[in-house]
């Protein structure tokens, strides 16, 4: 058995394990990005990195294997400071809009996206269900709204705006028919706002095309929404502006635990391309991979099935699929895996 | 078959071109997954590029996967995906080069190529321009390399007469030298042949002094010789009687050859000597420069072939060695090097007891490597070394070997020192034939490798240092290996008379100065002292404002600290890093944060990616730097960024993140006023 003091409470345990899962162990809170369980650690992120008090060096808890004697502390000035450090470098190389436009500009902060989400795979029940907890018994306030929601929208910027206000309009006249509940999975109000980044940026003609993508099956666009079909036909035209893992995202969560801000500067090797897998039912926005490098520790291509790699050195390291071989041909069991594990919305399901 | 096509600077092949490629490097290679980096080297030799599809033949062919083969592909620099010109020309990104003005030579050859901004390739497919670490030439900064030809000391001027003078390089055939020995020999002229010497004339030095000698059938021998080091005098030429007596000219141009030659042994033979007088101040100056070296290490440079084992060793070489071979206890080969007080200078260890410790390991196989394949900026003494000293290095090796009872030794190349890998391998290849490497050397029952691997160049640190394809290994530099042999020169097989080497250091001294170089000098000679031996004139010493000291991860001392000795401990104590031994001399009129963009660049270019820290970090560096550059830097950035270098030296895990702001620190401390005026009013 070895001994070593965390925040100066002495552990005493069996040689070879990390720091991290002592303190775990012990009830003392380390965040992590890169560390999943059954996952080869590779210490990546760095931001579950804690002070060696004898040199005065930062380590990784994940990696570092507790020695004898050692003094650890995980939560000093000094700590906290370089964990700052590193999420303000890792949200450099990221683009963070975790909230789409329409919601963010809508003065009730309702989840527009989710309700388009719903409406276009048909989920009636959950959207009228969404609409009923975020209005509440109150009436609707939409028509008397400016329609900031459709003024932002970025589809505006293409064609026209996605007849939100009157999608809702159709779904509340609908409400008196049914007996819906409040959904309570979904965010009410503008407690969202309470977290890190919610912003609009404008977008580059090139980034208005990739977005587009995400409404390749749909052509037909109705301003005046008379039916649950229309609804659906005009919600499918929704570029999912906002994130996909909006409400479970490991660097959305930190940054406002650390109350680290969005840099207004970006580095500015943010790509604009969004790859869609819809055989796998994957989706992988680069600009959004911290490269903490999970999903290729995760699972190789020894199987003889596609799996993702580490393309290039530096500042230009990404994560991609392999060179001549197409993102389409990720297979759904590694897509799983992949939408599982990623901590941000770099690799998501599409639906 | 529909055959796609791909035009890359004239060489012209379709996808069965490719496939052919392929399947005879992986016939010639295996199938191994170790063995993607020869393969690779191939496929881009033979094709000029590596074509997607060559990729995936691989991948189908072996046992490396799609993914490893892009990771791998992608991450070494030197590998390219796309075709390039038929001849590529590298810029130097080196200290050196970068002061003297790299960056106007490569506008220059953009605008005589008419390459456009965001391309490199010139409109006619003939020239690509792409940039390396370094070219290990510094002495000769600016320089460029176009196929295996150097070319330095460039202006912006230069740059039509080197292209076209490439161009017809290559069409030429160099004459043949004839090597038809003489009986009655009176002497040697001797002329140095590295690659900075190269790059200055000295082959059309030589071949007109050749022509001379048998139009005229002097009886003399031609012999080049490896470098001496002065780099700022050479060409030289030495005429060596067989008594010994050297008659010394510097500066040799080919013109000059006729009328030295004259005055040696034509019709105007010990008339005045007009060539020397002209001359003979700064050949004086070459014999100053170095008799006051301590050259030990270093001693034969200059004067013995470095493409002769005969000549080595009957100049004493391999004395040690075959002496030794014998020992029966060979572990008094180890006291005697940890006696003796030779150290590993990048780590300052003790050899003798880096080898005992390699010894008594006793996990797995262990392998000696002779390690140059950091082109970190001003390591051109490696690169140097190994072309001048290929048969002491290896010397250095057997006895190491002996020591350690290893049988397999590694030397691992730069790619970007193209002559020193053949000298090297020339090397080998002579110690085989003679029976010096092999199985059971001179019937003593030690059986001794040397392998030569292509290394990828470019500049890693870290984690590799002591493992190397699963072995425990010991990486030393060549300068190290090159000491051995002196420990045991003059000894006999008594174990207790190893002499006490003076440790010296090998020092490349390039950047302002007058007279660049490689110096050996003791352990503990101050920069001052340094400066003023070997400096040189004018161009330095007044307007002398600071070094810059140890490479891509070393540090700037400003002209006040000039009295630091050079010494391992003493740096490392001041938190400084000596690194490579290299000083680059900054003038008043040098800016401090242009040089300090410098190595964040580099820092930037170079790091792995795979921790935040350092990959992030590295570029907010820059990033930051380039601001204070434009003058247009907010206070609380400056402020960022000091603190960000202490964020980089204590949570980077391994060498290069944890050196990566050295520079920047010591700009910062000494230099700060000239950051300052950067931030915004």
């Amino acid at each position: 058995m070895i001994k070593i003091k965390i925040n100066n409470r002495t552990f005493e345990v069996e040689p070879g394990r990390t720091i991290l899962s002592i303190a775990e162990d012990g009830g003392i809170k380390i965040p992590t990005l890169c560390h999943y369980p059954g996952i080869e650690e590779d210490a990546s992120c760095l931001i579950c990195s804690v002070r060696n008090k004898r040199d005065g060096t930062f380590t990784p808890a994940c990696a570092t294997i507790a020695e004898d004697g050692m003094e650890i502390d995980t939560k000093s000035k000094e700590v906290i400071e370089y964990r700052k450090r590193i999420i303000r470098l890792i949200l450099m190389e990221h683009r963070a809009e975790c909230e789409a436009p329409c919601r963010v500009s809508c003065p009730f902060g309702h989840d527009i996206p989710l309700l388009n989400r719903y409406l276009s795979e048909g989920k009636i029940k959950e959207a009228l269900s969404l609409l009923v907890s975020e209005t509440g018994d109150k009436p609707l306030h939409c028509p008397e709204c400016e329609a900031f929601c459709e003024t932002n929208c970025r589809r505006g910027s293409i064609d026209s705006p996605i007849s939100i206000r009157n999608i809702r309009m159709f779904l509340s006249s609908r409400l008196e028919e049914t007996s819906i509940k409040p959904d309570d999975q979904s965010r009410p109000d503008n407690e969202y706002k309470k977290l890190f980044s919610s912003k609009i940026t404008a977008l580059t003609a090139a980034e208005l095309s990739e977005w587009l993508k995400e409404c390749e099956d749909t052509t037909e666009r109705y301003r005046e929404i008379g039916d649950y079909l229309t609804a659906g036909y005009e919600a499918k035209n929704c570029m999912h502006c906002d994130c996909r893992a909006a409400n479970d995202c490991g660097l959305r969560e930190i940054a406002a635990q650390l109350g680290v801000t969005d840099p207004p500067e970006k580095f500015d090797s943010l790509p604009i391309e969004k790859k869609i897998n819809r055989n796998a039912n994957l989706v992988f926005e680069r600009a959004k991979c911290i490269k903490c490098g999970l999903c290729v520790r995760a699972c190789n291509d020894l199987d003889g099935r596609v799996a993702l790699t580490y393309l290039n050195r530096g500042l230009d390291l990404i994560v991609s699929e392999p060179i001549g071989v197409d993102f389409r041909y990720i297979h759904s069991e590694k897509a799983d895996i992949y939408s599982n594990i990623c901590p941000t919305g770099a690799l998501r399901k599409i639906k | 078959m529909t055959q796609k096509m791909e035009s890359s600077g004239g060489i012209v092949h379709g996808n069965d071109k490719v496939i052919e490629v392929v399947n005879e490097l992986v016939e010639f290679y295996g199938t191994a997954s170790d063995k993607v980096v020869q393969i690779l080297t191939g496929i881009q030799n033979r094709l000029n590029y590596l074509p997607d599809e060559a990729l995936i033949e691989v991948a189908r062919l072996t046992d490396i996967t799609p993914g490893q083969i892009s990771e791998i592909s992608t991450f070494y620099p030197q590998f390219r995906h796309k075709p390039t010109g038929r001849h590529i020309i590298q810029f130097c990104a080196g200290t050196t080069c970068f002061l003297k003005g790299s960056r106007e030579i490569k506008e220059a050859f953009r605008d005589y190529l008419k390459i456009e901004e965001s391309k490199s390739c010139s409109p006619d497919n003939l020239f690509s321009i792409e940039d390396v670490e370094c070219l290990g030439v510094c002495a000769i900064a600016p320089a460029v390399r176009i196929g295996n030809e150097i070319y330095g000391n460039l202006s912006t001027a230069d740059v039509g007469r080197v292209v076209e003078g490439f161009l017809e390089s290559i069409e030429k055939k160099p004459r043949p030298v004839n090597k038809s020995a003489l009986d009655n020999i009176t002497g040697e002229i001797r002329v140095g042949i590295g690659s900075c010497c190269v790059a200055k004339g000295s082959k059309e030095v030589l071949t007109e002094i050749v022509a001379y000698k048998e139009s005229k059938n002097i009886p003399v021998l031609v012999k080049p010789v490896g470098c001496t080091g002065a780099c700022g005098y050479t060409p030289i030429m030495d005429i060596v009687s067989n008594e010994g007596d050297r008659k010394r000219y510097v500066a040799v141009t080919p013109q000059d050859v006729e009328s030295i030659m004259e005055e040696n042994f034509g019709d105007k033979k010990n008339m005045v000597n007009t060539v020397d007088d002209a001359r003979g101040i700064i050949s004086k100056k070459l014999d100053d420069y170095l008799a006051k070296q301590t050259r030990i290490t270093t001693d034969t440079g200059g004067i013995l072939s470095p493409v002769s084992l005969n000549e080595y060793i009957s100049k004493g070489g391999l004395e040690p060695f075959k002496r030794l071979v014998n020992e029966k206890n060979r572990s008094l080969i180890i006291d005697r090097l940890t006696l003796s007080g030779l150290k590993e200078k990048s780590s300052s260890k003790l050899v003798g007891e880096e080898i005992w410790s390699l010894k008594t390991d006793e996990n797995g196989s262990h392998a000696i490597i002779c390690y140059s394949e950091e082109n970190d900026t001003g390591s051109f003494k490696d690169r140097m070394m190994l072309e001048t000293f290929p048969f002491k290095i290896i010397e250095g090796m057997l006895i190491m070997g002996l020591a350690a009872d290893i049988g397999r030794a590694i030397f691992h190349i730069s790619d970007m020192y193209p002559l020193a890998k053949r000298r090297i391998k020339n090397a080998i290849s002579q110690y085989i034939k003679a029976g010096y490497l092999g199985y059971n050397i001179l019937d003593s029952g030690f059986s001794f490798e040397i392998i030569v691997i292509e290394g990828p160049g470019d500049f890693m640190c870290g984690e590799r240092e002591s493992e190397f394809a699963g072995m425990r290994v010991l990486m030393l530099s060549p300068e190290t290996f090159c000491g051995v042999p002196s420990v045991f020169e003059n000894g006999n097989s008594d174990g207790n008379n190893a002499r006490k080497t003076p440790n010296t250091l090998i020092v490349g001294l390039t950047g302002r100065v007058d007279t660049p170089g490689v110096v050996e000098v003791a352990e503990g000679t101050s920069i001052g002292v340094i400066i003023d031996r070997f400096g040189g004139g004018t161009e330095s010493k007044e307007n002398i404002k600071a070094v810059h000291i140890g490479g891509l991860a070393g540090c700037f001392i400003p002209k006040e600290l000039f009295d630091m000795p050079l010494d391992y401990d003493i740096f490392r104590n001041n938190s400084l890093f000596l690194g490579p031994g290299n000083i680059e001399m900054i003038n008043e009129a040098d800016s401090i944060v242009d040089l300090t963009l410098h190595f964040a660049d580099f820092a930037r270019r170079q790091s792995c990616g795979k921790c935040a820290i350092c990959r992030a970090g590295t570029k907010r560096m820059y990033d930051i730097i380039t601001k204070i550059r434009e003058k247009n830097c907010a206070k609380e950035e400056l402020a960022e960024l000091e603190l960000l270098c202490v964020h980089l030296k204590k949570g980077s895990l391994c060498g290069l993140g944890k050196n990566a702001p050295n520079a920047v620190v010591s700009a910062l401390k000494y230099f700060k006023k000239e950051f300052e005026d950067g931030l915004l009013a």
